[in-house]
């Protein structure tokens, strides 16, 4: 465990001395703060529903540009040959690097938190829905922090691997939203597609509800694609 | 020490064998990959199964864990079901199917449907009596048509006389069309025969013969058109084809056949008709008299065929193909709305009408009405010649919604009927609740006790009538008008039937409120809205944050209970400034505030209730009237009339306190609903538009510029370190 939170701790630092992190972050800010404010008048609901709805949309493209090149400049680099030979394991190596992006995921909602701040000034807001909202960006979060670190795992190229978790990002979001919507979809491949649908997981947090079921899903995805990494980076040593 | 062999080789030093080749690059990528393959499927299975048993399996925990499963972290816990839904769910002791069948065709439907949705899992979660399947009508047709083909399956039995008569009209129409064209070729024969001089009777033969040939065409109309109906919605509508039918037959046996033979049978005896035409015509007249026996046969199959209500309501409300919810219980189907799930309520810190969700209370009101044998008789009491639940009777609305909530619904008056032809005739028995149900007597307002007209008499019947019934365990809700003569006329029968009830309306008053409608100028108004509710008893709690209004009040007291075997409870209060109880209501509107009869709040509707009986007084006539309850119009104009169901009712409470009140003194208590869920919607208050864009501005500039001084400066940092 110290390995891999020292490994953590080492990405976290490099993550926040690399510009694309604060380009990130800044898109981000301005992009939470226009939807913030869409629904931000008076007499309007006080409710965070919309700004994290409109979150989670983001982070589809976003944790993607965090996390392309958490292994793939390892390999790039050829620093990943001191790691594999060092007495760390690859799977400390991988949780480590995720654990250090998560990190700065998590500092990442800053902004939200301001947003948060500002309407509970200006009102007084159900805070359950606030926070199992917050519950959900963070499942969501590190579920596409594990598929970034599974593509980028997966390639020496930052651009692919960024390519690479989008188009698994979107394919578990958009194309699962559109395509149980065709005609030609039989009724239980539709009902398991919904259910495979991060969106619609992320709904009941959303609302205020905590759906051990949304947890398991999110928390076997991210099971399942940190696995997947490691065998990708174990896979490096015998290729 | 070695020993040698003739070779020269020791036995210590055996040959030595050959080493195995090591294995290749390939070799080694292709063992490491099949087990790095094997590796990953077992995960990918693994995540897909953890899954689906979560998934899936939730059905078969307990109910009770269900709720563990679920947190509902919100303030009023409004996406869980309440205590009152949970009791009922958990004392379920048969099986029922909810069938959603919901499409998105506008985007704001789309939070309205999802909320439905969401609530209908809900039920699925917390009991497993509940099966829930959800159709989309535009994207799973195959399903919906199975789903169709079960709700059609359900009325088999029950539809089959039905669907008989309809071959059996069919079979004798297809025999019509071959008698018919077989008179055709006589007809025109008799019609042409140069011994047949009367020109009257030769221009009936030959249009008798054009009619004939028609009716193919004719047929083939009503086939289509009946084809039409039976295909109109997704449940054939067998009751409107059996009508085309019926209407066809009668039409052609009197207008054609019958008329026919009325025209003929006379010239067959006249003497003067030549002994060929006679014989002509009587053969006609013999196949008409045959045609004419296979519609009566064909009529009476579809008037002994009894009309499946239940099937014809089910059919009515699927054809809208409105998004609806399908109840299906061993005791019936019910089919619930989207529409009447949502209404518009007012919410008191915001002008703006936020839709009531009222799904669940009708979803549970359903659940527990589809488990009752039996619903309560109301009766409608009244002393006007026009029946008051026909389309124009003036409470109409009332009775088309205790109907549709299963209530039989029926009428009397004590005054008697008038015929269909106008004349008086006298009054029928009062209805008679069946073995076991229960009646309510919703007494509408009569006409005070006037020696001068004969119809203010009936009120003495009708009052006997009921003290009568209530011995025998009725219950009755009255509705009072405005009695100027109370103060000096003789004794109001409903006055003195009230008085045991500790319920003492003051019918000689009428309350009014004053209003300032300019600067100096002040008016009397009789139209006064109700916001607050009492309490006492769930009938108005039940309609807390909806809208009612008063018309015509009169002030209502309810007297001391000490000592006797009687409960009362407000139901009804009017809480405004510059109200008063006015006595002059001749002279109304031009009244000015009497401070003498002026208070804060006045009762206008009371409930009390002894050991075996229960009662309900409003003394507004108007309360649960057409006017009132189907106006869509804030100021009850006449134009706003029938369109609520468009534009959602001016004043709700009204008509919901009226099927309260009706539930309540059915015995109906759980019934009731709780009103609905406490909407909290918290809002964003105090915040001005200046501010508001000062605050956005600050912040979409503010905070990226602070992270790219935060980059800057810890690029700048690590330059120098």
């Amino acid at each position: 465990m110290t390995h891999t939170l020292a490994i953590a701790k080492r990405e976290l630092l490099a993550l926040f001395y690399s510009p694309i992190a604060y380009v990130v972050m800044a898109i981000l800010a301005l992009g939470t703060t226009m939807i913030f404010f869409l629904s931000f008048d008076l007499g309007a609901p006080a409710t965070m529903r919309s700004t994290f709805g409109g979150v989670v949309w983001l982070m589809i493209f976003l944790i993607p540009a965090i996390s392309m090149r958490l292994l793939a400049d390892e390999f790039r680099a050829g620093t990943i040959e001191m790691l594999m030979t060092s007495p760390i394991s690859d799977t400390d190596v991988v949780l480590g690097k995720w654990l250090g992006a998560m990190g700065f995921f998590i500092a990442l909602l800053i902004p939200l938190f301001i947003l948060t701040a500002v309407l509970g000034i200006f009102s007084s807001p159900d805070y359950g829905p606030i926070f199992t909202g917050y519950v959900g960006i963070l499942l969501v979060g590190g579920l596409y922090m594990a598929i970034g670190v599974f593509a980028s795992a997966s390639t020496q190229n930052q651009i692919i691997a960024f390519l690479v978790a989008l188009f698994i990002t979107c394919f578990l979001t958009l194309i699962l939203f559109y395509l149980p919507q065709a005609s030609f979809i039989s009724g239980g491949v539709r009902t398991a597609m919904f259910y495979a649908n991060v969106n619609k997981q992320f709904d009941d947090f959303n609302k205020g509800i905590i759906d051990l079921r949304n947890v398991a899903y999110f928390l076997s995805g991210i099971a399942l694609f940190l696995f997947l990494a490691i065998k990708v980076v174990e896979s490096k040593r015998w290729r | 020490m070695n020993r040698w062999s003739f070779d020269g080789m020791t036995e210590s030093n055996p040959p030595t064998q050959t080493p195995a080749p090591a294995p290749t690059q390939s070799q080694r990528r292709i063992r490491f990959g099949f087990n790095v393959f094997i590796a990953i499927a077992a995960a990918v299975a693994i995540t897909i199964m953890i899954n689906w048993l979560v998934y899936s399996q939730i059905d078969r925990v307990s109910p009770a864990w269900r709720g563990v499963i679920r947190y509902d972290l919100t303030s009023t816990r409004q996406h869980s079901l309440s205590d009152q839904t949970v009791n009922v769910l958990k004392d379920l002791d048969r099986d029922y199917q909810i069938v959603t069948l919901l499409r998105s065709t506008r985007s704001d439907d789309s939070t309205m449907l999802n909320q439905a949705r969401d609530l209908i899992d809900e039920y699925a979660r917390r009991t497993s009596r509940i099966k829930v399947e959800h159709i989309n009508p535009t994207l799973d047709v195959a399903r919906l048509d199975v789903f169709y083909g079960t709700l059609n399956s359900r009325y088999e039995s029950q539809l089959t006389p039905i669907k008989a008569s309809i071959d059996k009209a069919r079979e004798v129409i297809a025999r019509l069309k071959q008698q018919t064209a077989s008179l055709a070729p006589p007809l025109r024969a008799l019609s042409q025969d140069p011994s047949l001089t009367d020109k009257e009777l030769q221009q009936f033969l030959v249009q008798f013969s054009r009619v004939s040939s028609r009716l193919d065409a004719d047929t083939g109309l009503l086939e289509d058109n009946i084809q039409g109906e039976l295909a109109r919605g997704p449940l054939p509508v067998y009751s409107a084809a059996r009508e085309s039918y019926k209407r066809f037959l009668i039409e052609f046996d009197t207008k054609f056949y019958g008329q026919a033979i009325e025209l003929l049978e006379p010239t067959t005896r006249k003497i003067s008709t030549p002994a060929t035409v006679r014989e002509g015509l009587l053969h006609i007249i013999e196949g008409l008299k045959t045609a004419r026996t296979d519609i009566a046969e064909a009529l009476k199959a579809i008037e002994d065929a009894p009309a499946v209500e239940s099937y014809d309501k089910l059919s009515v409300q699927l054809s809208s193909r409105d998004n609806s919810v399908v109840l299906l219980g061993d005791q019936g189907v019910r089919v619930i709305s989207l529409g009447e799930m949502f209404r518009p309520a007012l919410q008191k810190d915001s002008n703006s009408a936020e839709p009531a969700f009222l799904g669940e209370e009708k979803i549970t009101a359903a659940i527990i009405a589809m488990g009752i044998k039996e619903m309560p008789l109301v009766i409608f009491v009244h002393n006007s010649p026009k029946s008051p639940t026909a389309p124009s009777g003036g409470y109409s609305e009332a009775a088309r919604r205790l109907t549709n909530l299963d209530f039989r619904v029926e009428e009397w008056s004590p005054a008697g009927r008038t015929s269909p032809m106008g004349q008086s005739m006298p009054p029928s028995p009062p209805p008679e609740p069946k073995p076991g149900q229960k009646a309510v007597w919703v007494l509408l307002p009569l006409e005070p006790p006037n020696p001068q007209n004969p119809m203010s008499q009936t009120a003495d019947q009708a009052i006997k009538v009921i003290v009568d019934r209530i011995a025998k365990g009725d219950s009755v809700m009255v509705f009072t008008t405005l009695s100027p003569a109370a103060r000096f006329g003789p004794a109001d029968p409903i006055i003195q039937f009230l008085e045991p009830w500790c319920l003492q309306p003051s019918l000689d008053r009428i309350i009014l409120r004053q209003v300032q409608i300019e600067t100096k100028e002040t008016a009397a108004v009789n139209i006064i809205r109700l916001e607050e509710w009492p309490t006492a008893l769930p009938i108005s709690q039940a309609v807390r944050g909806m809208n009612g209004v008063i018309y015509a009040a009169s002030p209502l007291e309810l007297l001391p209970t000490a000592g006797k075997d009687v409960k009362t409870y407000p139901l009804i209060e009017v809480r405004a400034p510059d109200m008063w109880a006015e006595r002059n209501i001749s002279k109304f509107p031009n009244v000015k505030l009497d401070p003498a009869a002026s208070a804060p709040a006045f009762t206008i509707g009371a409930a009390a209730e002894t050991k075996d009986n229960r009662l309900i007084l409003i003394t507004d006539p108007t309360w649960a009237s057409d006017v009132i309850i189907t106006n869509a119009d804030p100021s009850l104009q006449q134009q706003g009339i029938g369109l609520a169901e468009f534009y959602g009712a001016a004043y709700p409470a009204n008509a919901e306190l009226f099927i309260n009140g009706v539930y309540w003194l059915g015995g109906l208590d759980h019934l009731i609903a709780a009103g609905a869920r406490s909407q909290d919607i918290r809002r964003i208050t105090g915040v001005s538009k200046d501010g508001r864009t000062y605050l956005m501005l600050s912040l979409i500039l503010g905070m990226p510029a602070i992270i790219a001084a935060s980059g800057i400066g810890v690029w700048m940092i690590r330059r120098r370190g």
